[in-house]
């Protein structure tokens, strides 16, 4: 079981991201396609492509703890809103010539994301998942932790940013390069 | 700790007075003698020898729109 | 710009955390102590302009995440990690705003020495702060905060702050476990209200 990775890829880092909180071993092969497609796990026989159906995946292979696998109505909505982002996120930091203004291209995502996690918190809990963390999550944290990129102004997401906090603290956590440390 | 500090480079003469004058009363370090000019920058402070250090690499890096080509550190 | 703004709520600053605020574009970091005590100051360090909000606390202090420089609650620099062994002069300070935490929510004042009068009192827990994409007039009409940014209804607080032009955070607090939701719920409703009015009005 291989990963092809891009490090700096959204959604490549998902992937990077729920294997090393599941406690997953997962070699990694930069590959440039992966820029372009996005992660594909190489198996023995198979090649899947995409995070949500890499992370499932991931979640079927032994010891890893069932609770990852909650939540699967959020784990649509979680992808969706991986790849809408992923796509923002690629223009504006590909682009030849700053784009301006580009925190509005993300702001109606990141107010969905907002409203749910504040509609979570309600009922005490801080994962769209459930009570525990889930692939939702493992989706949702590169969409907001990289939100930084289109220069999303957090102080307007206490949510995100209480989710944000929570999520750092996971054992396994990893960063990648726009992505602070936890200290 | 007494340093002198010169610089070479392309000044605007009142943006580094100003920056200068500004971070040494941050770093608590006293100027007891400053020339600026357009082209050149000198500076004779008083002072411990850490925040000395923080003083020339400020000044160094300097305001906006000054560029030092040229470094000089003496005591 | 006088008096005292909400700016966030309490629960969104826990202990040991800091979190950035924007007043009217006025930039500024807040952060809580592991002794609970709030903070709120401009969000720059005076080392090299980096935001305060994005460091961390450590020893009680909040420390930059450039290169360390720890602000102790005072607002002086108490340790410069390149040179731990200096005593740090008190010249190197960040600057502090007054804050009060009032009904669940934390209160900035850019006055230094703001009454005190013109806060809510009483045991309130916040709900949530949303954003709402309207100017702060729109939105303080359209809940009846003629005079003030905030306004006690039933069992619950709003209160309002401009983030930036065109921006209003609207803040909710409940006396009440059990009026929680449906203060959160009048809030969303209000903010799609707010927000559709405006759309239809920019078609």
């Amino acid at each position: 079981m291989r990963l092809r990775d891009w490090a700096l890829d959204d959604r490549c880092y998902a992937v990077r991201l729920g294997a090393s909180l599941m406690g997953v071993k997962l070699p990694t092969v930069t590959d440039d396609s992966a820029l372009e497609s996005g992660p594909a796990l190489e198996l023995v026989d198979d090649v899947l492509h995409g995070s949500l159906d890499i992370l499932k995946r991931l979640v079927t292979l032994p010891d890893v703890l069932q609770e990852w696998n909650s939540g699967t109505d959020a784990m649509t909505w979680a992808a969706n809103a991986l790849d809408s982002f992923s796509i923002m996120r690629r223009t504006v930091m590909l682009a030849s010539l700053p784009v301006e203004n580009p925190a509005q291209l993300a702001m109606p995502l990141m107010g969905e994301i907002e409203d749910r996690l504040a509609e979570n918190r309600l009922d005490g809990r801080c994962w769209v998942s459930g009570d525990h963390p889930g692939v939702a999550d493992i989706m949702l944290f590169p969409v907001v932790a990289l939100s930084q990129d289109l220069e999303v102004p957090l102080d307007l997401y206490p949510a995100v940013r209480n989710f944000m906090r929570h999520f750092k603290a996971l054992p396994g956590f990893i960063t990648m390069p726009g992505v602070p440390e936890c200290h | 700790m007494v340093r002198e500090i010169r610089f070479e480079g392309r000044f605007d003469p009142e943006l580094f007075r100003d920056f200068a004058i500004a971070r040494a009363r941050l770093l608590a370090v006293e100027i007891t003698d400053m020339s600026v000019s357009d082209h050149c920058f000198s500076v004779r402070l008083v002072g411990e020898e850490a925040l000395l250090g923080m003083f020339e690499m400020a000044c160094l890096l300097g305001p906006a729109g000054c560029i030092v080509t040229g470094t000089e550190s003496l005591g | 710009m006088t008096g005292w703004f909400p700016v966030a709520l309490t629960m969104d600053v826990p202990a040991g955390t800091a979190a950035p605020a924007r007043l009217s574009g006025k930039e500024i970091a807040l952060w809580r102590g592991v002794d609970g005590e709030i903070h709120a100051w401009e969000d720059r360090c005076p080392h090299r302009g980096m935001r305060l909000s994005f460091g961390f606390v450590r020893n009680g202090n909040l420390a930059c995440l450039y290169h360390g420089w720890q602000f102790g609650a005072d607002s002086t620099c108490r340790h410069i990690p390149a040179h731990p062994e200096l005593r740090v002069p008190g010249t190197i300070r960040a600057t502090a705003y007054q804050v009060q935490e009032r009904c669940g929510m934390i209160w900035v004042s850019l006055d230094e020495t703001p009454s005190l009068s013109h806060l809510p009192e009483g045991e309130a827990s916040g709900v949530r702060s949303l954003l709402v994409q309207v100017p702060l007039q729109t939105a303080r009409t359209s809940l009846n905060m003629e005079a003030s940014n905030w306004k006690q209804q039933d069992n619950c607080l709003f209160a309002v702050h401009e983030p930036a032009v065109g921006l209003t955070m609207l803040h909710v607090a409940s006396w009440t476990v059990a009026g929680q939701r449906e203060a959160a719920r009048q809030a969303v409703q209000l903010r799609d209200r707010l927000e559709a009015i405006k759309e239809t009005v920019l078609a």
